[in-house]
């Protein structure tokens, strides 16, 4: 049955309905696999930073380095002094090292690529949340195990109230969207 | 369509779809590289205590500063005189630190305008001209008593030629000079409001501007809500409903410049109840029976006519003022703003000295300063820091004027201050200035007065520059302001005070410091040993951030003890001073009276460039990025207009337009016009939006103290093309239109 022997409102319509349903796949597939494809979402870092290496094999704690969270809302990315203070005289030979403190010595931050964020109609508060002894691998995943820090979760909203409705956190809108 | 095409369309639509969804903008953190202040938290802000500037009130404030940008100014609450409030124009300060107006570069007048040059080039330049002036020079602020005038001071303070200038808030010099004769030392009058149970304000809008509009809006709580069963009641008697008066309990429509005259009808029925009810007061007998002879001219009856008011409101006003003692009665710019202003302050202050009599021991009267006034603390802070009393004010102003026009001064440095704006048109400052043959301007913006100097130089912000400040009014107890950078300045600015420093030094100068930060601990040291209730134990640097984090020094240690009754000779020679001289007028055959008056937010004109303060609604009008008149809807039905339409106001010195705002809070034969509009070169905000009231304005003075007489002034008042559309607010009869409200 050749396509040309349809009528022309008829092509039309096969058309019309053949494209939407194209779109639609591809849409489909956007939304069920979209999260997963995001959350591998492992981007290039300036410094080749490991927490394998620092947090895992070494286990130096969390707040060592980010740590403002259990004190402020942000948890903050370390300033660059607190590489020095080890990197002084551990390694300072090697390469990503060498980087470091040339920023350091240079008065050059460094500028980081977000892994986590939050859209801006969103307000999080690390500090209660380290006050409540939430684990950091509860929302980050094990950073301890990964060289290159990618997200494991996807910080949708549904993420955030599963916890809140399993520990009887306060879920009414305010909480998160003041 | 056949097959291929179909194919080659979807095929280009599906991959479109996919490509859409695909794109992610990636963002940066940017870490700091050395984390600030090891233990503070500059994630979430740290807050550092100094001095706001806005004004010479002198508010202490704290401001809260996230990763090194000031971000929150509030009130300091341990403050004396903030006591932990802030006015808007403080509160508004973060947003011209980050102006994009601000001057970044020094600039020097050329023939083909003004070109940027170096630091090094601007200090050689006026060092070269400091050794040509020879002392010849002037240094005008804006009144203010601080390390800029205290090093000014110091180095060409003694030098023949030299003056200082103080362009302050009009009728500064009548307020001081008002009552003097009974008061210790000269002192700007500051009765307790706090403690009042009554109280009269003749014209003070002192809730909105003035010497101290933050102190007085805390008095004003203290007053109504502060003690567990009384509430304070408060009168106001002017030509206009002002934010002030709307929060009192009765509005009296007084004529202008006739504040006087029903100051001293009031002191006639206070001085006959005394006398009849035989109180026991401190004062001699014979006195009150001399006061009261002359006084009899000012009976109620005879009086009320011209006051427009029936004589038993005169009663209503003077028995309270016994009964419900303490009562205090505070005088403001309706009595400053016209040439009587001084003989009607000592009759405000008249009704003062008998209300502490009456009251004795339960009023605290804020200008009470030190056990020895003369040689006290205050005194010597003052004269350290340069301008005393006398150097501010109009008079000051004309004789600077005066100076310029002969050529008596080589050269000129203006700090801060405005007065190519903001001084009335018939003190012709401009014209003087050109005489000049170098000024230098110190600013943080190009203004109307920066732009006719020789040399301009960006200032630090006061949020980011050192300096110890002396504040006009002091509370009862001495204060001694710090004003410390609370961030690194935003644009390469310097501080104007070191840049003069260093072009004295270079002009081999004797200095008294190498740096402000250094001056302004040189006065700490200076004064630590009387600094009351200071630990003693600290070393000199520990002491200076022990005060830093306070934001300055004061003392309640000081007793505020009650004031002392004026010496009898005093008492008997007041006889004379009780007088209520009529008003008089420039352009009097205009038939309405002209009352320019300053809003919350454009204080003298230096708010108009910031957005937060032009977007904030005037209290009364509810106006916002608006200019406008003020007149009685009786007025406006008159001549013939309604809201919106313009109008020409116009007197011998020049003329303005205006849209006109009909108001039942003002006299039918007077109209209102806000000062701080018309800039001609301000920056995009300010520049063009409505017109300058000044230029209406000419020069007539007190005839004691030789203060502005701003309220002197009568205009006509036509019909002119056009319409406006008034940007409000809200309803200025409130929500419910006057339901709720009731004027």
């Amino acid at each position: 049955m050749s396509f040309s022997k349809f009528s022309p409102i008829a092509k039309m319509v096969i058309a019309f309905i053949t494209t939407a349903g194209m779109g639609g796949g591809v849409f489909a597939a956007i939304v069920y696999f979209g999260p997963i494809w995001l959350t591998t979402w492992a981007p290039a870092q300036p410094i080749k930073f490991s927490h394998k290496l620092h947090a895992g094999t070494n286990k130096i704690s969390c707040e060592y380095c980010h740590s403002y969270a259990r004190r402020s809302e942000m948890a903050s990315i370390p300033s660059a002094d607190r590489c020095v203070y080890c990197h002084d005289y551990i390694k300072a030979d090697a390469p990503e090292i060498v980087k470091v403190m040339d920023h350091y010595n240079g008065d050059k931050p460094i500028e980081w690529v977000k892994v986590f964020d939050l859209p801006d109609h969103v307000w999080f508060n690390h500090k209660r949340h380290i006050a409540k002894d939430v684990p950091c691998q509860k929302c980050h995943g094990p950073v301890e195990t990964m060289d290159v820090v990618s997200r494991t979760n996807e910080f949708s909203m549904g993420f955030c109230l599963a916890c809140h409705q399993e520990n009887e956190a306060p879920t009414d809108c305010w909480t998160c969207h003041t | 369509m056949d097959r291929r095409s179909f194919l080659k369309l979807s095929g280009v639509a599906a991959s479109a779809s996919v490509v859409g969804a695909c794109s992610r903008t990636s963002q940066n953190v940017i870490s700091f590289v050395e984390a600030p202040n090891d233990g503070a938290n500059p994630v979430d802000g740290d807050w550092f205590a100094t001095t706001c500037r806005e004004c010479n009130a002198g508010c202490g404030v704290i401001v809260r500063t996230v990763n090194g940008r000031a971000k929150k100014i509030e009130g300091n609450a341990i403050h004396p005189i903030s006591r932990g409030k802030a006015c808007a124009r403080s509160q508004a300060a973060v947003q011209t630190v980050y102006h994009p107006e601000r001057l970044t570069t020094p600039m020097l007048k050329g023939a083909g305008g003004f070109e940027s040059i170096g630091w090094d080039k601007a200090v050689d330049v006026i060092s070269q001209r400091l050794t040509e002036a020879e002392g010849k020079l002037f240094y005008l602020n804006n009144g203010a008593n601080d390390a800029s005038s205290g090093i000014v001071n110091e180095i060409f303070g003694k030098m023949d030629g030299f003056l200082n200038v103080g362009n302050s808030e009009p009728g500064f010099e009548s307020l001081v000079a008002g009552g003097a004769a009974l008061a210790e030392s000269p002192r700007l009058p500051f009765p307790d409001l706090d403690h009042a149970q009554f109280a009269i304000l003749f014209g003070a809008d002192i809730f909105e501007s003035g010497p101290s509009p933050v102190f007085w809006g805390g008095s004003f709580g203290e007053c109504r809500r502060g003690r567990a069963s009384v509430r304070g009641r408060l009168v106001y008697a002017g030509s206009r409903l002002s934010s002030t008066a709307a929060v009192c309990d009765l509005w009296l429509p007084v004529p202008p410049g006739k504040l006087g005259l029903l100051a001293l009808s009031v002191a006639q029925v206070v001085v006959d109840i005394i006398i009849s009810r035989k109180l026991a007061l401190t004062i001699p007998r014979n006195a009150l029976g001399r006061w009261s002879e002359v006084l009899k001219d000012y009976d109620p009856e005879k009086v009320a006519a011209q006051l427009e008011m029936p004589a038993e409101y005169i009663h209503k006003l003077a028995i309270p003022f016994v009964d419900e003692s303490p009562s205090v009665a505070i005088a403001g710019a309706d009595v400053t703003g016209h040439v009587n202003g001084v003989a009607a302050l000592d009759a405000v202050e008249f009704l003062n000295m008998l209300s502490y009599e009456i009251g004795r021991e339960k009023l605290r009267i804020h200008e009470r300063l030190t056990p020895e006034p003369n040689e006290g603390l205050k005194r010597r802070i003052t004269q350290a820091l340069g301008v005393d009393h006398e150097a501010q004010g109009y008079k000051r102003m004309v004789e600077l004027v005066a100076g310029m026009e002969q050529g008596k001064y080589s050269m000129g440095i203006i700090s801060h201050t405005n007065p190519v704006f903001d001084t009335p048109a018939g003190l012709k400052f401009k014209d003087a200035m050109s005489k000049v043959g170098f000024t230098v301007a110190v600013a943080n913006f190009m203004d109307e007065t920066a732009a006719e100097a020789t040399l301009i130089l960006p200032d630090h912000h006061w949020l980011e520059g050192w300096s110890v400040q002396n504040p006009n009014f002091v509370p009862g107890v001495p204060v001694l302001n710090l004003q410390q950078p609370v961030i690194r300045p935003f644009v390469d600015t310097r501080s104007g005070s070191d840049i003069i420093l260093a072009a004295a030094a270079a002009a081999k100068l004797k200095t008294p410091a190498a740096s402000t930060e250094e001056f302004v601990q040189g006065k700490v040291k200076q004064f630590r040993a009387e600094m009351l209730g200071a630990p003693a134990y600290l070393g000199d640097e520990e002491f200076f951030r022990h005060l830093l984090r306070n934001g300055g020094w004061w003392s309640s240690e000081i007793e505020n003890e009650p004031t002392p009754t004026p010496p009898d000779s005093v008492l008997w020679e007041y006889r004379d001073k009780l007088k209520a001289p009529e008003p008089e007028f420039d352009g009097a055959e205009n038939p309405f009276y002209l009352h320019p008056f300053q809003t919350v937010h454009m204080g003298r004109g230096q708010g108009a460039n910031n957005g937060w303060l032009q977007e904030a609604p005037d209290p009364i009008t509810t106006l916002m990025w608006q200019f406008w008149v003020e007149m009685n809807p009786a007025t406006a039905a008159k001549l013939g207009v309604v809201e919106g339409d313009m109008v020409k106001i116009s007197s011998a010195h020049g003329s303005i337009t205006a849209p006109v705002f009909p108001y039942k809070g003002i006299r039918p034969d007077v109209v209102a016009v806000p000062i701080g509009y018309g800039h001609t070169n301000y920056g995009k905000l300010a520049t063009g939006r409505g017109e300058n009231v000044m230029t209406l304005l000419g020069a007539k003075q007190d005839t004691d103290s030789g203060a502005h007489a701003w309220r002197a002034q009568k205009v006509k008042v036509e019909k002119a093309q056009g319409r406006m559309k008034m940007l409000r607010n809200a309803h200025p009869e409130g929500e419910y239109q006057g339901e709720v409200f009731q004027l």
